[in-house]
């Protein structure tokens, strides 16, 4: 919690002189990344983390892996959190940051998972359709789930639009136990 | 009153004796008198050898005697006959007092035992209403749990047949949807899940925060 607000505050910061340097995108892209690095890759994680790891061979090998790929304010802000031993927040940071980004340039975010890889079309079709209904950008991840039978599911913020067949089925189970249940 | 008694008997012995010697000495003096033996005299020659003196002398003798044997025989034992006579009185008094006394003891021994075996039969009675109103109790109780048992099992049966009811319903619903499942798994097809994430985008709308 109290690493949260610490995120927070960091990422308003950061929002701050990345708009000021017109660089949002850009750095939303570069967290985006390490946080990628960090999840997927255990080695990255242990080698963030390690207490024998000095303070000074982290930059120099942050700054090597990222330095041809992440712009100068996201090297200085990695420097920065590597000093004040805050290297552990850059998840949260980059949370932090995407919905600062969302919230102020009226972005909104999708998680959509599908039972196969939607198409181009299908993906332009969709973005389209939640932007005209919400008067909004629209940011969305795709993933396939094959549990899903057939169909689609969107989840923006707290509110599910489930179009899937899983879905059905369950609320068709949950109607039967229902019906069932109050039959006797 | 056994010293008056004493006192009243001295007086005749004394005047037995006196009477007896006085005769002995009379009878001895008449014997020796010359007149009498000489009036005597006729008499012994026809054969009756009488002589007064002596007479009167064996009768004082006889007195004094009589007195002495009283004293020392008659005497103690009349007195020993009367207090035997005496004891055995006492005794049967004593033994008609000891059988009013048993008469009386066993009158209230009866009364007692009267009085015990009515208290008996009423306590008898009391145990037995105690132990009937006892066995009231336990039956009504033992009715009442064996009630509050049975209503108790049949609201288990209840309970249970309403779980198994829903377990079956839930089997039976799980089983439609896999059944469902497999058969939607079966007949979804890539067109067919176009067409569904098609019909999904076109009545797709963002709920308003």
């Amino acid at each position: 919690m109290a690493e949260h607000r610490v995120a927070a505050r960091y990422a308003e910061a950061l929002f701050a002189v990345a708009e000021e340097s017109k660089v949002v995108d850009a750095i939303s892209d570069d967290l985006r990344s390490i946080t990628e690095a960090i999840r997927t890759d255990p080695q990255f994680k242990l080698f963030l983390n390690h207490p024998s790891v000095g303070r000074e061979e982290r930059v120099k090998v942050l700054e090597t892996v990222f330095s041809d790929k992440a712009t100068a304010l996201t090297m200085q802000l990695i420097r920065l959190l590597l000093e004040k031993r805050r290297e552990g927040i850059i998840p949260e940071l980059s949370q932090a940051f995407d919905r600062i980004r969302r919230d102020r340039y009226k972005v909104m975010y999708a998680e959509v998972t599908s039972a196969q890889a939607l198409s181009e079309d299908e993906i332009k079709a969709l973005e389209a359709k939640l932007a005209k209904s919400s008067g909004k950008k629209v940011e969305a991840t795709y993933s396939v789930d094959s549990n899903l039978i057939g169909g689609i599911i969107v989840g923006i913020g707290n509110h599910v639009l489930d179009g899937s067949l899983r879905g059905s089925l369950d609320r068709m189970r949950d109607h039967l136990l229902y019906n069932f249940n109050t039959t006797n | 009153m056994s010293n008056q008694s004493s006192n009243e008997k001295k007086a005749p012995m004394a005047l037995f004796i006196i009477v007896g010697i006085a005769l002995m000495f009379g009878g001895v003096a008449i014997s020796n008198n010359p007149a009498v033996k000489s009036a005597m005299v006729p008499l012994k020659e026809q054969g009756l050898p009488i002589d007064p003196g002596k007479s009167i002398a064996v009768i004082g003798v006889f007195l004094i005697l009589f007195k002495v044997f009283d004293m020392f025989y008659f005497g103690p034992l009349r007195e020993a006959i009367n207090e035997r006579n005496t004891a055995l009185e006492r005794s049967f008094s004593d033994a008609i007092d000891l059988r009013e006394e048993i008469k009386k003891t066993k009158a209230e021994h009866d009364t007692q035992l009267t009085k015990i075996e009515q208290e008996a039969r009423e306590r008898i009675q009391a145990s037995v209403k105690e132990a009937q109103d006892m066995r009231a109790g336990i039956m009504a109780e033992a009715t009442s749990k064996a009630d509050a048992l049975v209503a108790k099992a049949h609201e288990e049966i209840n309970r249970e047949k309403d779980k198994v009811m829903v377990e079956i319903r839930q089997s039976a619903a799980a089983l439609t949807m896999m059944a469902t499942e497999k058969l939607l798994g079966e007949s979804v097809d890539n067109e067919r899940n176009r067409k569904l994430v098609a019909e999904f985008i076109e009545k797709a709308e963002v709920p308003r925060a």
